[in-house]
């Protein structure tokens, strides 16, 4: 008996010479493989009547001359880039690899050195800090004109910021209705709470 | 008249050999491997020469498989702009037809990854490719040869078809596609599909069993 190989490409009419010879002659007596074969055959010229081998895309000269100014286009672009690249790029790209490295074993060496205060225990005397030294917030306004001033008073546990040049609000200004905050006049429905009869 | 009296009644669309045989049809002017050393070279008419030699095939196999005419233009375009890119690699001793359907194998299972819920061409929309729009005095434009009745039946019957194909997994219906319809032999669609011969078999066995069952009517019309 032929192998399982040789019987499929048998059903698929793909032997020739000899091969094909020799299964022939076998499967004569084999009316379940001839019956697969006739199958298969079927099924072929059932699909090959009705779904077209091949089929013209539709508007083919458009099709082709599409293809050609892509490949046109991608070939003007290649150059260019290859040319940007090329030079200083390619000079640089070598050394990339190592560059990156260098800079990541810089930035854990840094990382090692740099120790939050919070986290600093004191070693040695307390140096003396700047009275000078600015304390509290940084202050930023963004109009021009307008400085901002930051108290802080530790005995009466207040801080005051003074923004100086502002212009003042006119009378006339009325506090726009997405900002303002309705106040629900009477409790809802749904707050209320009856109290049991008893 | 039963399907197969019909068959019998009418010419096949395209050549019915089986094996590699059937993607060799006669061609005229040079040889793909002429042309194909040509365009290695940059000569763009030559390349231009296979793009028409083979966009039928490569087109219809596609179409047979995204089922959206719009969808296969482009994604015929897309595997004629790879094959050209990758021309460089492409070793001349291998078959040009094979090749081209493994870049167009990899073009559909791409498009399908990234299929978008509506099919809408950027250039080109279902309006645009509608037959009855498309000019008699065409160079493209397709014959049709057959009778209104026979073209009305047969329409259906395709119809028929493609709705079965559709129900097939991918990978049944390529199989069935490059091996019933395209005519490829077992090796070369392994090739194209990228598996082993066995699994090849073993694919269109169980797509013509299913496809069998579905088209059910019609075999029980003989």
């Amino acid at each position: 008996m032929p192998d399982e190989e040789m019987l499929a490409l048998w059903v698929e009419d793909e032997l020739t010479g000899e091969s094909a010879t020799t299964v022939n002659a076998w499967a004569a007596s084999q009316p379940e493989w001839l019956a697969r074969r006739e199958e298969a055959r079927q099924m072929k010229t059932l699909l090959r009547t009705h779904l077209p081998v091949s089929e013209d895309p539709p508007y083919a000269d458009f099709f082709n001359s599409r293809i050609s100014r892509e490949i046109a286009r991608e070939a003007a672009v290649a150059p260019a880039a290859a040319t940007a690249t090329k030079g200083v790029g390619a000079f640089w790209r070598f050394f990339l690899p190592a560059t990156a490295v260098a800079g990541m074993a810089l930035c854990f060496w840094a990382g090692t050195r740099v120790v939050p205060a919070s986290h600093a225990a004191p070693q040695g005397p307390l140096v003396n800090i700047p009275v000078s030294a600015p304390l509290g917030p940084y202050l930023y306004t963004p109009e021009k004109g307008v400085t901002a001033a930051y108290y802080n008073s530790a005995t009466a546990n207040a801080e005051v910021i003074v923004l100086d040049g502002l212009a003042a609000i006119s009378d006339s200004f009325e506090v726009p209705e997405t900002a303002a905050v309705e106040e629900d006049p009477a409790p809802s429905a749904t707050a209320d709470i009856e109290t049991p009869s008893r | 008249m039963n399907i197969f009296q019909r068959l019998a009644s009418k010419k096949l669309l395209g050549p019915a050999e089986s094996g590699s045989a059937a993607t060799g049809k006669p061609v005229e002017g040079p040889e793909d491997d002429v042309l194909v050393l040509r365009a290695k070279a940059g000569d763009m008419k030559a390349y231009d020469e296979l793009v028409t030699r083979h966009r039928g095939r490569i087109y219809a196999m596609i179409r047979n498989m995204v089922k959206n005419e719009t969808d296969a233009w482009d994604l015929s375009q897309e595997v004629f702009i790879k094959a050209w890119q990758a021309l460089p690699r492409f070793e001349v001793k291998a078959r040009f037809t094979t090749w081209l359907y493994r870049i167009a194998h990899n073009a559909v299972y791409d498009f399908s990854r990234r299929r978008r819920p509506e099919g809408g061409g950027d250039e080109l929309n279902d309006e645009l490719l509608n037959r009855d729009r498309i000019d008699p005095a065409a160079v493209s434009t397709p014959s049709e040869a057959r009778s209104p009745d026979e073209a009305l039946a047969g329409d259906e019957l395709r119809e028929k078809i493609e709705s079965a194909l559709a129900k097939l997994s991918p990978e049944h219906r390529e199989a069935v596609v490059l091996k019933d319809v395209q005519g490829l032999a077992y090796k070369e669609i392994a090739e194209v599909m990228d598996c082993s011969i066995g699994t090849v078999m073993s694919r269109l066995f169980y797509a013509r069993q299913k496809l069998q069952s579905l088209l059910k009517d019609e075999y029980d019309a003989r």
